[in-house]
């Protein structure tokens, strides 16, 4: 296998582009730029991920309380389901390097399916904390028993959090499926674009890996918050 | 080559005919993903111990402690191997280590939040009936307390 990946390797790159001294100065500003809009996106993550740290410092049991109504075997299955994508985006890369469109095809399918899934064991995580009344508003914490007795107002900044991050991550799960698909539909295509150079299903590639990025840190922060002891 | 600052990884230093990208194996992914899977165990069972405390360490941080390294790791595996930094140029490493550097720097903020209850000068937060600190929360309270009348509009406590 591996005799074979290097006999391919050194033709999976697009035109060199003129700007460009050679091949590898090209895709490495490609990889550069798109790292440096992943560094945007950890700054925009990062700021809520600081409210969280300060506010979960501030109420600890409260926010434990609050949180115990959050399904961990949901979230361990969501988490699952993203590792898994995660991974069948890396081998789409490979196998975009190595110039096996049907293999990047179902892969990047397979990545799309958790997608899906991800986001259809959100939404019914959502519905019940609707129907519980844990989402922010004027009616939060209207059934006491699902508060677990926490202060209704820090578990309501608890839940503002939660939606707020999980929402932010499901958005960008959103831009993943629709990322996915256009490149899917151009491998379809069997567009010059993706044949021909790697770099653009790499690049879908690192914006994927950096949901999941997100997702491994927002699993234990939501849904694994040790009891304070 | 003295003209090209961006290709400074040495694996592609061989110039056009040399191979410009690595090609990570399905084993070394499998391996990866299921070493991600187990991290997620472990931090799953760590999450329901009460880890004890160690020195000055209370056993509650002990645990976030435990559960933050381990997501650390997970994510350093995704950012090593799935998203091949490990391939990536020397400016490409620079660029991504300095940008979680930013992130650390940024929780230096909570510096702030620490000293805030030695100011000399009193705050804002003067007077919140709850615990008598800072707080995020609206300073009427309790919360129906917001009606025109009500003592928390009396005592000039500001408004949601």
């Amino acid at each position: 296998m591996a005799a074979i990946a290097h006999d391919h390797a050194h033709d999976d790159h697009g035109a060199l582009h003129h700007q460009f001294e050679n091949i590898e100065q090209q895709n490495d500003s490609y990889i550069v730029g798109m790292w440096t809009f992943l560094v945007t996106e950890v700054m925009f993550f990062g700021a809520l991920f600081f409210i969280y740290t300060l506010y979960r410092s501030m109420y600890q049991m409260d926010w434990y309380l609050a949180h115990e109504e959050l399904d961990v075997t949901l979230g361990g299955i969501n988490t699952v389901v993203l590792l898994i994508s995660s991974w069948t985006v890396a081998m789409a890369v490979r196998f975009a390097q190595l110039k096996n469109r049907k293999m990047v095809i179902l892969n990047l399918l397979v990545t799309l399916g958790c997608a899906f899934t991800f986001l259809v064991i959100k939404a019914f995580e959502y519905a019940a904390k609707f129907e519980h009344h844990l989402f922010p508003g004027p009616t939060f914490g209207s059934v006491p028993s699902h508060l677990n007795g926490a202060n209704s107002n820090y578990a309501q900044l608890f839940y503002g959090l939660y939606f707020g991050m999980t929402g932010l991550h499901a958005v960008h799960i959103l831009v993943g499926v629709l990322v996915i698909s256009a490149l899917t539909y151009l491998w379809v295509r069997k567009a010059d674009s993706v044949m021909k150079d790697y770099i653009p299903t790499e690049l879908v590639g690192l914006y994927w890996h950096f949901v999941d990025l997100v997702w491994i840190f927002l699993f234990p922060l939501m849904y694994l918050m040790p009891k304070p002891h | 080559m003295a003209t090209t600052p961006l290709s400074t990884n040495t694996h592609g230093a061989g110039g056009h005919d040399d191979h410009s990208s690595h090609i990570s194996s399905t084993g070394l992914l499998v391996g990866v993903l299921l070493l991600l899977m187990g991290l997620m165990g472990v931090t799953i069972w760590a999450s329901f111990i009460d880890i004890p405390s160690i020195g000055p360490i209370p056993g509650i941080v002990m645990n976030n402690l435990v559960a933050l390294a381990i997501a650390t790791v997970k994510a350093a595996l995704v950012i090593w191997f799935f998203m091949g930094v490990r391939f990536a140029s020397s400016l490409a490493k620079i660029w991504v280590a300095a940008g979680f550097l930013v992130l650390f720097l940024m929780f230096g903020i909570m510096g702030d939040y620490g000293t805030r209850k030695f100011e000399p000068v009193q705050g804002w937060e003067v007077g919140t009936p709850v615990d008598g600190g800072e707080t995020a929360l609206p300073r009427t309270w309790p919360p129906e307390g917001r009606t025109p009348g009500s003592p928390a509009i009396e005592q000039n406590l500001r408004p949601r």
